[in-house]
């Protein structure tokens, strides 16, 4: 089969995306990029509480049941089981906590005070199979995992193209196809963004990270604790390499809240923390060199 | 193991630079590795007279014996007066090992004492990105326009 490689950079959901692959030469570039466009905003659509004609606002006005969109049972699934792991720290019930402290559509950074996190449980929020039952208003917020499942989602689209060898960088947070050649990942350093604290050696699966540094306004970021209403403190970064990005993404955000031993006990994962003192701690088994 | 030697109670604004140099003074104060020079003859001057904040009299002659030190620095911050700690281990007449804890109780106070810490002591070694050969670079996602704007914004009403 003939392919063709190609790359394609493009803003989406609030940030920068990269996308490398081999596709088959009789399909339009265009038609697989097109594809991917009607991917993410089907999403965004869905999950991003940025927009007013999401999903996610549209229940977050009224108690109730409500159908549950594609994709949702699985990213639900995950944040309970995280839930239950954190002692309650990742939940996707953080969204009106975060636009209270000035995380909102309009990016206002002003702070108010944070009003407290409902728990995340069957009085709140009713989860079944197919829907979901709102108890109270609550505005759901899917930052710990969302951009992992969609770039799974891209991958998938481009999957169903007969693509090969893809690269799906979605500002620091990539998945690479099983079969592509093994390729280098500058992790940055969380105090000096000109500078890399390692090199990940990745041959395939995601890595996401998360860090503390760009997402901050006076005394806030957006890493908050549900049950302190304060930002997390003691960790600046942290990375994940694990088989999807949803994964990746929802463990590389769990590690600001638990021990990453802890979470090897429930999904299989290499990591990287790095503490607001420079201190790093990583995986025995990791893919990478950190520098020292 | 506490020094014999009066603390000193430094008034600074607080920046995280000059919490930096509040330690580290705290610090050199203890070993006595280096003499700040006092402004003026080096008579004894009276109490009354101002000493500069960040001045001090060391005797160089002095050698310490290996261990570990402790010293506590205090500035002024918004919030009132902090206290900053700072652990020093000494071995060959060589520091080794330094890190410094805060004791802020203000809130606001620990949000600077935070950013003290992590600039202080890193076993982080970053090097330039333009040095290396990498695919790409993954850290926390790039933020929107909007957002950037926003900062922008209220950099620019603090600075008012």
């Amino acid at each position: 089969m003939n392919t063709i490689s190609w790359s394609y950079d493009f803003e989406a959901i609030g940030t920068n995306w990269h996308l490398s692959c081999d596709s088959p030469a009789d399909v339009l570039r265009s038609t697989i990029v097109r594809d991917i466009q009607q991917t993410i905003e089907s999403y965004d659509q869905t999950f991003s509480r940025f927009r007013a004609d999401s999903w996610v606002r549209k229940i977050a006005t009224a108690t109730g049941e409500y159908k549950l969109p594609d994709h949702a049972p699985a990213l639900l699934q995950l944040y309970t089981m995280l839930y239950s792991l954190t002692d309650g720290k990742v939940t996707p019930l953080i969204g009106q906590a975060l636009v209270d402290a000035g995380y909102d559509e309009k990016y206002s950074l002003q702070a108010g005070e944070i009003r407290p996190v409902p728990l995340f449980n069957e009085n709140v929020i009713t989860i079944k199979k197919r829907s979901i039952t709102l108890h109270q208003p609550l505005l759901l917020d899917f930052g710990a995992a969302g951009k992992g499942q969609l770039v799974d989602l891209v991958a998938s689209r481009l999957r169903a193209f007969q693509v090969k060898n893809y690269l799906i960088d979605a500002s620091g947070d990539m998945l690479v196809s099983a079969n592509h050649k093994p390729i280098k990942i500058g992790l940055e350093n969380p105090f000096d963004t000109s500078e890399a604290v390692g090199i990940y050696d990745l041959a395939g699966g995601a890595l996401c990270g998360s860090a503390i540094n760009r997402r901050r306004w006076g005394k806030h970021h957006h890493i908050i604790d549900p049950l302190t209403r304060k930002p997390v403190a003691h960790i600046a970064a942290t990375w994940v390499h694990a088989g999807s990005a949803m994964v990746a993404d929802a463990l590389a955000t769990a590690l600001f809240f638990t021990d990453p031993e802890h979470l090897r006990e429930s999904f299989t994962f290499s990591y990287v923390v790095i503490s607001s003192s420079g201190e790093v701690n990583a995986s025995q088994d990791l893919a990478a060199s950190l520098f020292s | 193991m506490e020094e014999d030697q009066p603390r000193r109670e430094v008034s600074q604004s607080s920046n995280k630079t000059t919490i930096l140099a509040v330690g580290v003074i705290v610090a050199i104060a203890l070993l006595g590795f280096a003499i700040f020079a006092v402004t003026g003859s080096t008579k004894q001057k009276d109490d009354n007279q101002a000493s500069a904040a960040n001045q001090v009299a060391v005797n160089p002659n002095a050698t310490y014996k290996d261990g570990k030190y402790s010293a506590v620095g205090s500035y002024t911050s918004p919030g009132g007066q902090e206290k900053i700690t700072i652990d020093i281990t000494v071995k060959d007449g060589v520091v080794t090992d330094t890190s410094a804890t805060s004791g802020a109780i203000d809130p606001q106070g620990e949000q600077y004492q935070s950013q003290f810490i992590s600039g202080y002591k890193s076993e982080v070694i970053g090097k330039k990105l333009s040095t290396l050969s990498l695919t790409r670079v993954s850290g926390s996602s790039l933020t929107p326009k909007g957002f950037n704007d926003a900062l922008e914004q209220i950099r620019t009403q603090a600075q008012t």
